[in-house]
């Protein structure tokens, strides 16, 4: 590895973290990587108080700065005054200043204005992504000079207050706004939240959307007609319409003009007119490109969106968070979409504790998945059943006859999209894994073993008859590629929600003699979210913690409800293992108090 | 037809036009000086490295030219190795480089972005320590100035 250029090569494939371990490992790598750091910079609040090092941050500026960080939970006073604050460090406004020439993506999270008239001087055919809060004159030269490089632009609230009626101010601002994008030869990439799109802009607004590889509007409000006929956009390869005032068929009609999508998101509150949807995706021949579709929050059914699935051959991510997902959509995924990667259906309150069992018992290329309520009795059926176990309830409550049918009543007349159904529904192949098992013991094993991200409702935790926890930490055992892992409780969210403490317990314990260190496996975890379980931690749950998980670096939630195990907690963290970011809204108190 | 190359160890290696013109700099070389037989000479890559190369070009000999991908999210890029690519590239150390320092030369884009990648996942989510020890490097820090980049440099990022 002593080739700086090929060196410099393999730095442009890491993130942050990993560069800076970078430049530590020697001088040599510090002189080609160093460089690296400055391509990307994320601006911070800190940034603008040039709050660099730790003991330059002033504890009273760092309190309201870090709300929901580890400074703003409300610990007991007798947390020494002295101990140092979070090693966090920013690039302060001088040190992005003086490397503003290396960068190719700056990200602005919080609205700088002066800083960004700062840059606009310094900033010159080098960008190639660039992410504001606000568009203005400043942006605008910074877009205008880095025309020849910027492929990426990301922009929110771009449409000046008041929101309410068309002005001409409005309209005069949009007309500037889009004259300032269509000016950029090289952009690939539009983000927009807020942004209007009047009458006027029709041809400049198509004209970008030609050269687009990837549209995203959010928010925004788009009065330009999309007449069938206008030219299509065959480069977009990926879609994303979230919340927009604009009529349903409209937002559709826009989808029919890009033949090639494979990424597409469609999150409205109106109603998806599925017939014309399945149409489109039927019509895409071979084989509809679609890899990724998000409809969450759409109030499609779960047998159109059934139907929907079936189209798509090729896809490989599928979330439909609050959406009606259940028994139908669960049935032809665990059938015949066995190769999914991603599944997100958080919130999904019709899909059944069974059906995330089945999904997870199906699914072995899963490496994202979000689900709902997940009881730890189905997770592990009774002893008592005979070696052929119960099949999961979803597949006894359907027969094959009623699925087919109901999905049949969806199809619109004259496409040929029945045979995807019934080629792939017969539920003779379903869940051989239950019906295979040797040994009546453990039988419900998941096979999504190269699972990345799991997050997960349980309930039945904390439920001594059923051994609940054992349960839940033997399957997460399993999972040992986990990099993120999100536990929800459903007794003590319930309980949180309904502002009723619970009166047995605290919460679920995690604790090392009550089966914890059965996740000794999960060696890739980066991440553990806890914040909506009430923990019960000691210090030495959380040393055995970062001694089994090497690579843990983020902590939300509070891991204990204990003032005192919390405190010694938080200084063995900040003093051992500083890398570790913990953040969490204290809320353990309160249970305490009340207790 | 077929092109011939010598490597630096004098073996010669018959390969198909489109195969060897994976290589930019095979195809420029092609292109320069016309259809012929004469073998063409490559000194900087030896016999066991070619044969590795070869194999890599005659897998994705109809593979169409390669999309810029304009997304700048890091993470997201190294992990799209796909799977005959990540087999392709389960070699020792020494192997690994000697790839990576060929496809340079020879001016093929996606290889070389293979192995980057490759290099990039062993790189990902270890210490300073575990990298030098990976890669067998010494540490000419001392211990205060590597505090010192650590300082100056590890401000959160949003993730």
């Amino acid at each position: 590895m002593d080739l700086p250029e090929i060196l410099a090569q393999v730095g442009l494939f890491l993130d942050h973290n990993d560069l800076v371990a970078c430049i530590r490992v020697s001088h040599g790598w510090n002189n080609v990587m160093q460089p690296l750091i400055w391509r990307r910079i994320v601006v911070h609040q800190a940034s603008l108080l040039n709050l660099t090092t730790p003991t330059a941050r002033d504890q009273s500026l760092a309190l309201p700065l870090s709300l929901g960080t580890r400074a703003s939970s409300p610990s007991p006073p007798s947390s020494s005054p002295a101990s140092p604050a979070r090693t966090e460090t920013y690039p302060s406004t001088a040190v992005i200043l003086e490397n503003a020439r290396r960068v190719h993506t700056l990200i602005f999270n919080i609205h700088a204005p002066s800083l960004v008239q700062e840059l606009v001087p310094l900033l010159n055919n080098q960008l190639v992504q660039l992410q504001v809060l606000q568009y203005s004159d400043d942006i605008k030269h910074i877009l205008l000079a880095n025309s020849s490089t910027l492929v990426h632009f990301k922009c929110l609230y771009n449409a000046p207050l008041p929101l309410t009626a068309t002005t001409p101010e409005r309209v005069e601002h949009a007309t500037g706004f889009w004259d300032t994008i269509a000016q950029l030869p090289k952009l690939r990439g539009l983000e927009l939240s807020g942004a209007f799109v009047y009458e006027d802009h029709d041809e400049s607004f198509f004209s970008i959307c030609c050269r687009l590889s990837s549209l995203v509007l959010k928010s925004c409000r788009i009065y330009t007609r999309f007449r069938p006929g206008t030219s299509a956009l065959p480069q977009l390869r990926r879609l994303e319409m979230t919340m927009n005032a604009l009529a349903s068929d409209a937002q559709f009609a826009f989808i029919t003009l890009c033949p090639n999508l494979t990424h597409l998101a469609w999150n409205t509150t109106g109603s998806i007119p599925s017939h014309s949807f399945l149409r489109y995706l039927s019509m895409r021949n071979p084989q509809c490109p679609i890899e990724c579709l998000d409809l969450s929050g759409t109030a499609l059914t779960d047998g159109e969106l059934a139907n929907i699935l079936s189209h798509l051959t090729l896809l490989k991510r599928f979330y439909a968070a609050q959406s009606f997902v259940s028994g139908l959509c669960c049935h032809f995924i665990t059938t015949s979409k066995t190769d999914l990667e991603e599944l997100i259906l958080r919130g999904c309150t019709l899909l059944e504790s069974s059906m995330i069992q089945s999904l997870l018992m199906s699914l072995p290329k899963l490496r994202r998945f979000a689900g709902y309520v997940l009881k730890t009795d189905d997770m592990n059926p009774p002893l008592t059943a005979s070696k052929s176990l119960p099949l999961p309830k979803l597949i006894q409550n359907l027969g094959k006859r009623s699925l087919v049918s109901s999905m049949r009543l969806l199809v619109p007349t004259g496409s040929s999209s029945v045979a995807g159904i019934s080629n792939g529904g017969p539920t003779e192949s379903t869940s051989p894994r239950v019906n295979d098992s040797q040994d009546g013991e453990w039988s419900s094993k998941w096979v999504c073993l190269e699972l990345e991200e799991l997050d997960v409702t349980f309930s039945g935790f904390q439920d001594p008859s059923t051994n609940g926890m054992q349960i839940i930490f033997e399957q997460l055992s399993a999972l040992t590629m986990l990099r993120k892992l999100v536990l929800r409780d459903y007794c003590s969210y319930s309980s949180f929600v309904s502002q009723k403490v619970p009166t047995t317990t605290l919460g679920p314990q995690m604790r090392i003699y009550k089966g914890m260190s059965k996740l000794a496996p999960l060696k890739q975890l980066r991440m553990l979210d806890v914040q909506w379980i009430p923990l019960d931690m000691t210090l030495d749950d959380v040393k055995w913690m970062v001694q089994q998980w090497p690579r843990l670096r983020h902590i939300r939630g509070v891991l204990t409800c204990n003032p005192r195990e919390y405190n010694r907690i938080e200084q063995f963290l900040e003093q051992d293992y500083p890398e570790i970011r913990v953040e969490g809204v204290y809320y353990g108190m309160e249970y305490i108090n009340r207790g | 037809m077929t092109i011939t190359l010598t490597s630096l160890d004098n073996v010669e290696f018959k390969v198909d036009k489109d195969v060897a013109e994976r290589s930019i700099l095979i195809k420029n070389m092609i292109d320069d000086i016309g259809e012929t037989d004469a073998p063409i000479p490559l000194p900087n890559v030896s016999s066991a490295v070619l044969t590795k190369v070869i194999e890599y070009c005659e897998h994705h000999r109809h593979d169409p030219p390669q999309v810029q991908d304009e997304s700048d999210d890091p993470r997201k890029r190294s992990n799209d190795i796909e799977e005959w690519d990540m087999k392709f590239m389960q070699v020792d150390q020494e192997m690994l480089f000697e790839i990576i320092l060929a496809a340079n030369y020879l001016d093929i884009k996606p290889l070389l972005d293979v192995g980057c990648k490759t290099v990039a996942n062993i790189i990902k989510g270890k210490t300073p320590e575990e990298i030098r020890k990976v890669f067998n490097i010494v540490n000419d820090f001392t211990p205060e100035e590597e505090a010192q980049i650590k300082k100056e440099n590890e401000w959160a990022e949003d993730r």
